[in-house]
């Protein structure tokens, strides 16, 4: 591992749409720790996180990953070995079994050979799939194909870590495992968790980032946002901080 | 020993409601005492002393070894063209041409012909990035994706669509004229693809086949000039030419190109 102070830094980032613009001039610097993305649907969660995993590259603006350029291609290759994705929804091949979906990619980030079999089974083994790791994939359930999207993002141990939605699909007690593994993934990676789920957010992130319209409207830790919370809506003080900032912001 | 922990503090320590300074000489005695260490003794310290043994893991799974073969069939036998599905449309189309060309031969149209060679060009129009590799959405965020694992699976889809059409060139006896335009198209597919896309590529390019193959066939002959033997001269050109171009515009692959999915 690089020692790396910022890991991902975003200016002025734009993306459009054929005519939406879903990214509209957003900043945001994050270094190693667990970071949530909150935000209404189409407020461009999604969109930062593609830009971020170099799948799309941006209309203008600048990123930068682990110290690499991604909207240019000199680095892309070194970045890309330190990035772990798992999209809101992904395709698999149903008849791999977990164990070769996990290794398909250890293959594809180019993890060096003699480490993959036991990077595999230690991903699968952190994200608790061991026992249905000879399992084909189409016969797991909604939250073990999450849990499966979980162990291939990490297999390569990334240094930044994109999961999008990730708790979808998870049953309550998955979720409370899931956050124990989020918070020591943090621990020296930066993890950007983006979702719908306040409560996520507030049980296992550092900061909070809400998006609103392609902008950062908000960042701070849970405790700022729910601090936030006067004349907001909602069951939980970190919700009425939300829908108290949205509020602010389609008002201005 | 005369004094023992009373039964409430022992039941907090157990269950974990005792107090940092409760808690430490609670542990502090139960090392000297047998007696309270037997009244702890409730659920709570089975699943304590069953957390501390080692853990009875599934059997070591059978990851293969990763040797270069393996990541080469990984890599290779991943993407949409190696599936089934893709072998038997294959067969399928191949069977049709062969069928037509054997009931209508006096037409002196060869569809085998017009067929072959554009099977790898649809194998390669999905190959890479379309919505029949599902999980390309992370396969583009790896160090892999992009042109080199696009050439891996070009690969794959010739190795499986030339000799299937190489067989039904055997079976309906009529010689293998095109296995040159077959590479050539396949060549023209992936560089017109690294400007326009993959999709639109094979489209234009299965067009023209079809002109150049049929256009003169309406007429007298029965292959047009760019199956005669000496179209050598336009295919080994043409080919090398769109392997430059893919070369050149090799950074083109890198990212996906219809930043298709909304949210």
């Amino acid at each position: 591992m690089t020692i790396t102070s910022t890991h991902v830094d975003v200016r002025d980032l734009v993306v459009r749409y054929r005519r939406r613009t879903a990214l509209n001039g957003l900043d945001l610097r994050l270094g190693a720790g667990v970071h949530g993305l909150l935000g209404p649907n189409g407020a461009g969660k999604t969109t930062l996180m593609r830009v971020l995993a170099t799948v799309v590259r941006p209309a203008s603006g600048g990123v930068t990953v682990l110290d690499g350029d991604v909207t240019g291609d000199a680095r892309l290759r070194q970045v890309r070995r330190r990035l772990g994705y798992l999209p809101q929804q992904f395709g698999y091949y149903p008849r791999f079994t977990v164990r070769e979906f996990v290794e398909y990619f250890a293959w594809l980030k180019e993890v060096p050979r003699d480490r993959i079999p036991a990077a595999v089974d230690r991903a699968i083994e952190r994200a608790g799939l061991l026992d249905r790791a000879d399992e084909r994939l189409k016969r797991l359930s909604g939250g073990m194909l999450r849990r499966a999207g979980i162990a291939q993002a990490i297999v390569n141990d990334p240094d930044v870590l994109l999961l999008d939605e990730p708790t979808a699909g998870l049953d309550p007690e998955q979720r409370v495992d899931f956050r124990e593994l989020l918070r020591v993934l943090g621990v020296d990676a930066c993890v950007l968790v983006s979702t719908h789920l306040v409560e996520d957010v507030a049980a296992a992130c550092a900061d909070v980032t809400l998006l609103h319209e392609g902008r950062a409207v908000f960042r701070g830790t849970p405790a700022e946002l729910a601090a936030r919370g006067a004349g907001g809506d909602g069951d939980s003080p970190i919700e009425r901080g939300y829908t108290a900032v949205l509020r602010a912001a389609r008002s201005a | 020993m005369s004094w023992h922990v009373p039964e409430a503090t022992l039941r907090a320590y157990s269950d974990g409601r005792a107090g940092d300074a409760d808690a430490w000489s609670v542990e502090a005695h139960l090392v000297e005492c047998e007696r309270c260490r037997h009244a702890v003794g409730g659920p709570s310290t089975d699943a304590i002393v069953s957390a501390a043994r080692p853990a009875a893991l599934p059997p070591q799974g059978r990851v293969r070894r990763a040797g270069r073969w393996r990541g080469a069939v990984l890599l290779t036998a991943s993407g949409p063209a190696a599936r089934t599905a893709w072998l038997v449309a294959a067969v399928v189309v191949l069977a049709l041409a062969v069928a037509m060309d054997t009931t209508w031969e006096s037409r002196g149209f060869a569809w085998l012909t017009l067929v072959a060679p554009l099977l790898p060009v649809a194998g390669v129009a999905t190959a890479y990035g379309s919505g029949l590799d599902e999980p390309g959405e992370i396969v583009a965020s790896t160090p892999a994706g992009g042109l080199r694992l696009l050439l891996w699976r070009t690969l794959a889809v010739l190795a499986v669509s030339v000799p299937a059409a190489l067989l039904a060139g055997v079976w309906a006896g009529s010689p293998a004229v095109w296995l040159l335009p077959a590479l050539g198209l396949t060549a023209v597919t992936l560089a017109v693809g690294s400007v326009t896309g993959l999709g639109p590529a094979a489209v234009a390019v299965g067009l023209g086949w079809a002109a150049a193959v049929a256009g003169p066939s309406v007429g007298e002959h029965a292959s047009g000039p760019l199956l005669a033997p000496d179209a050598v001269t336009v295919w080994i050109p043409l080919t090398l030419a769109a392997a430059a171009t893919v070369v050149l515009n090799q950074h083109r692959f890198a990212h996906l190109r219809r930043p298709s999915r909304e949210a």
